[in-house]
């Protein structure tokens, strides 16, 4: 559980580095936008969603906004373990709801969420882009970015600001319950309904980090499968956009057979070939 | 989403706010605010705050001047940081300082016990009057004679909105909280 605890004290630095800045005033931005001299690496989708909202183009912003999208492409999902503050957020409270269901008083709590699992449907990636895209669409047409006031990076950002300005949380803290519910009902909410996740997961074309058995120790347990977020099976040529680069398959497998590997994988293309191997690799005993 | 994004910019009811100096026109400035907070973060007298959750959802997470929490010191001397955090220069640099109005104040003369802080703090000479029996009203603390100023005194300080550009400091410093900053906005609709 190293790595677990590591990438919470990495995502609680990013907001402590965001207090931090706000307490003594250096203004250096924070998870929206970045400030680095007169440089404003912004949030991909606040700048897209600003462009079609105001229907021009900052130029001045295009520039950083170039620079994430290549972070992206190289570095994948990574922003979604590492740094988000949402996922912190409702990562922390799966963990207690885990810890509280399984109390007797709070037995409830597990029936009904398996009710709920059961019973509702299970979105998927495609599912994410398509309503980042209704999104948009929505924005062009009305041109108000209604997701920067709704994201739920941005909520936990502005409050941070104002408990380290003026020791106080505001009330838009409860936007929070929204996405929260649909992580909680859906438990899929972080992979297949963010926006930034969904966008995130569209460039994510080279991924310099990609974790990947090796099939000669691999015993087929699929704990991995079962620990990742994203319900992956990190096979050869799976589909590495969606990984968040936690690396919980590779710490919690028990025959260590998964090891990350650097560089540029196998993208896309490669799937139709995968897929007949990890075929052949599940016939294995 | 579409219908989300429509619903949430139409049915959202318009509220009026002390931007920061330099905010673009209100009809613009929601379509270039990212509600980022940078301005926020960067006003060194940690006088804006952000519009909370009302039924104008549309300006959640804007920035509002609160002049319990401070006041603007743009005028004071050279600061406008907010203007330079902004990534979407929803708040620009204005060419003129001097033409910018932020607000515009109301005093309550049944609770102003005549302090005059407010004088002290106000950056603009001549925003605020102290009537002169004798003549020209008073525009310096060190002009008023202290007869005129005691705190049972009929005569009470008063601005002149043609001058006044409502940074709040008055508001912020005023200790029975009579001064009153509202917005352009809420003015034109009062009238």
């Amino acid at each position: 559980m190293k790595l677990r605890r590591a990438r919470t004290l990495v995502s609680l630095a990013g907001l402590a580095l965001i207090a931090a800045g706000t307490m003594a005033v250096l203004s250096f931005g924070n998870l929206c936008c970045w400030r680095l001299g007169w440089v404003r690496f912004m949030c991909p989708i606040g700048f897209i969603e600003v462009s079609l909202a105001g229907r021009t183009i900052y130029w001045h912003l295009v520039g950083p906004f170039l620079a994430v999208l290549g972070l992206v492409v190289l570095l994948g999902r990574a922003f979604c373990s590492w740094l988000c503050p949402s996922n912190l957020v409702v990562s922390g409270l799966i963990g207690l709801s885990g810890r509280l269901s399984s109390l007797p008083a709070f037995k409830w709590t597990a029936r009904l969420h398996d009710l709920l699992a059961r019973r509702l449907p299970i979105f998927d990636y495609r599912d994410g882009l398509a309503l980042l895209a209704g999104s948009l669409a929505g924005i062009a047409l009305f041109g108000y970015p209604f997701l920067t006031t709704f994201c739920p990076i941005g909520v936990i950002t502005r409050n941070v600001i104002s408990l380290f300005t003026h020791f106080r949380l505001g009330t838009d803290l409860f936007l929070l319950l929204l996405p929260l519910a649909a992580v909680y009902l859906f438990s899929f909410g972080c992979i297949s309904g963010c926006p930034l996740g969904s966008l995130q997961r569209l460039l994510s074309v080279l991924s310099i980090l990609r974790p990947i058995k090796e099939t000669q120790h691999c015993t087929s347990c699929e704990v991995c499968t079962k620990n990742c977020p994203a319900h992956l099976d990190p096979g050869a040529g799976y589909d590495i956009a969606a990984c968040t680069k936690c690396f919980l398959c590779k710490e919690t497998c028990p025959e260590k057979a998964i090891t990350v590997h650097f560089g540029p994988g196998p993208g896309k293309r490669s799937r139709n070939h995968s897929k007949t191997s990890t075929g052949n690799h599940r016939r294995l005993p | 989403m579409v219908a989300m994004a429509g619903a949430v910019s139409r049915l959202s009811v318009a509220g009026s706010y002390i931007r920061p100096p330099g905010t673009i026109a209100e009809n613009a400035f929601f379509r270039r605010c990212i509600k980022c907070g940078m301005c926020a973060e960067a006003c060194p007298t940690r006088a804006l705050d952000f519009v909370g959750l009302t039924l104008d959802v549309k300006n959640l997470g804007t920035p509002k001047l609160n002049v319990r929490h401070g006041g603007c010191i743009a005028w004071r001397r050279d600061c406008l940081k907010c203007a330079d955090a902004c990534p979407t220069r929803a708040i620009k640099k204005p060419p003129r300082l001097r033409d910018v109005r932020m607000g515009s104040i109301r005093i309550d003369r049944g609770e102003c016990i005549n302090c005059l802080l407010c004088f002290r703090e106000c950056p603009i000479e001549g925003a605020l009057l102290f009537p002169n029996p004798q003549g020209a009203p008073f525009t310096k603390t060190r002009e008023i004679p202290s007869a005129l100023s005691q705190k049972g005194s009929t005569l009470k300080p008063y601005v002149d909105n043609s001058l006044c550009t409502g940074c709040g400091l008055c508001a912020w410093v005023c200790p029975p909280r009579c001064i009153d900053l509202s917005s352009e906005n809420e003015i034109r609709m009062r009238v």
